[in-house]
């Protein structure tokens, strides 16, 4: 029960974005089509959990006096392998999020949960945590860029990031010039 | 390989003297008058900042 | 020299690192309460640019070029800025107590700030030479500084203004912060 609450607290009561002020950088300035906002919240989502794990798993080994070193390290190991996995297999993507991938390392979230959770908790409790914090962070990203990618382009979005074919396409058009709007073209391709 | 065994040293290089100048550097005792910087920072409302009181409690609370 | 100045000048006000590129947000809406400790946490992020920006200059054409890792860049990055701050703050602990008073607090909240981790790549990418890095190092933060300090002296006014209390805090400062940005742009053309 106390996992649950503690799950479902990352995506409302303590959302990175919207309830701490956290990560405020790059959710501000990739939020502006929905495959970046995925892309970047899936990211981030992949690096946290692999990072609490981690260092939940080298709670006990590591001095005291210089955890944070051995967290940073830790950090920026996970995030230059997910860099260049990304430079690989999804090179769309990865120009398009551009150096908001490798400033993953600085963001405050997670830094911040591996020294609040992953430092006192379980390898179970602080996979988790990383798994709702980033969901969180995730969930937050698409409410912002869902906004804003309707404003610039009238339309929504998803594309497969491996082959940067469109997965679905949602197109807002005005079929009589004089009224605003009147309907809703969808487009799917499976 | 030859490449692969310089990365490995260089990281082992610059983690060693980041660890060590942690260490050094929280060792070294805080002048006086400023023990009790953090409890008396007003310069914040966020949360974000590591020395805001919020922060503290998180950190205890869990 | 007039590209210096006019790189100088598009760093500081077109492309203002906080408005335009939205790094260093966590400081601005965090340390921006008071104008004192705006300019010091400014100072300290000007100095530790400087200095990491330099030191990850040479070290990346000295070291991992010559050694084929460029690979590394992001692990060496954060760790030498790391390594700056905690060498800094060690320093001004043991010989400028006065110092350590105004800037102490900010210290530690610099090498989580994504700005000097981008001036860094930024300088790299770039292919600056030494003349423009540095010139380069010095105008972002500077901007950084300019924009954290205009914004704390409207949220000092904002502090005595009434607003309803749904907008009381981050919210206002929020919207102050957009038609900034608003202004901001206005400089677009200057260059």
């Amino acid at each position: 029960m106390n996992r649950k609450e503690n799950f479902i607290a990352g995506f409302v009561k303590e959302n990175p974005v919207f309830g701490l002020y956290l990560g405020l950088c790059s959710a501000l300035a990739i939020s502006t089509t929905l495959d970046n906002a995925i892309g970047m919240g899936l990211c981030v989502t992949l690096i946290l959990t692999a990072s609490n794990m981690i260092i939940s798993a080298i709670r006990k080994i590591t001095p005291d006096e210089i955890r944070i070193p051995v967290y940073i390290v830790v950090i920026a190991t996970l995030v230059s392998a997910v860099e260049m996995l990304m430079a690989a297999f999804m090179k769309e993507l990865y120009a398009n999020l551009g150096v908001f991938i490798s400033l993953i390392v600085v963001n405050c979230i997670i830094l911040g949960r591996a020294e609040a959770f992953a430092s006192k908790n379980g390898i179970v409790d602080s996979a988790l945590d990383g798994i709702g914090m980033g969901l969180g962070y995730t969930f937050s990203l698409l409410l912002i860029s869902g906004v804003r990618e309707f404003l610039a382009t009238a339309s929504w979005t998803i594309t497969n990031p491996f082959n940067n074919q469109s997965f679905c396409t949602l197109v807002l058009t005005s079929l009589n010039h004089s009224r605003f709007p009147c309907s809703i073209h969808q487009q799917v391709h499976f | 390989m030859n490449n692969l065994i310089y990365a490995v040293i260089f990281a082992l290089v610059m983690g060693g003297m980041y660890a060590a100048l942690y260490a050094l550097n929280h060792r070294t005792p805080v002048p006086e008058g400023c023990e009790n910087l953090k409890e008396e920072c007003e310069g914040c409302t966020i949360s974000n900042c590591g020395n805001h009181p919020s922060q503290s409690k998180i950190i205890e609370g869990e | 020299m007039a590209d210096l100045f006019s790189m100088a000048i598009a760093a500081i006000l077109i492309n203002n690192i906080i408005l335009t590129k939205f790094f260093g947000m966590c400081p601005f809406l965090g340390v921006s309460k008071k104008t004192s400790s705006a300019i010091g946490m400014g100072a300290a992020v000007i100095f530790v640019i400087m200095g990491a920006s330099i030191i990850t200059y040479f070290l990346y054409h000295g070291v991992l070029v010559t050694l084929g890792i460029e690979y590394m860049q992001l692990i060496t990055f954060i760790l030498v800025i790391a390594s700056f701050v905690q060498f800094t703050e060690m320093f001004i602990k043991k010989f400028s107590p006065a110092l350590y008073k105004s800037l102490g607090i900010y210290l530690p909240l610099i090498t989580t700030n994504c700005a000097v981790l981008y001036v860094a790549k930024d300088n790299i990418t770039q292919n600056y030479s030494f003349i423009e890095m540095l010139v380069n190092s010095f105008s972002v933060p500077l901007g950084f500084l300019l924009v954290l300090y205009i914004f704390s002296c409207m949220r000092e006014r904002l502090d005595i203004a009434s607003t309803p209390n749904a907008w009381k805090g981050n919210p206002v400062a929020l919207v102050a912060a957009a038609l900034m940005a608003l202004a901001f742009s206005g400089f677009a053309g200057l260059v």
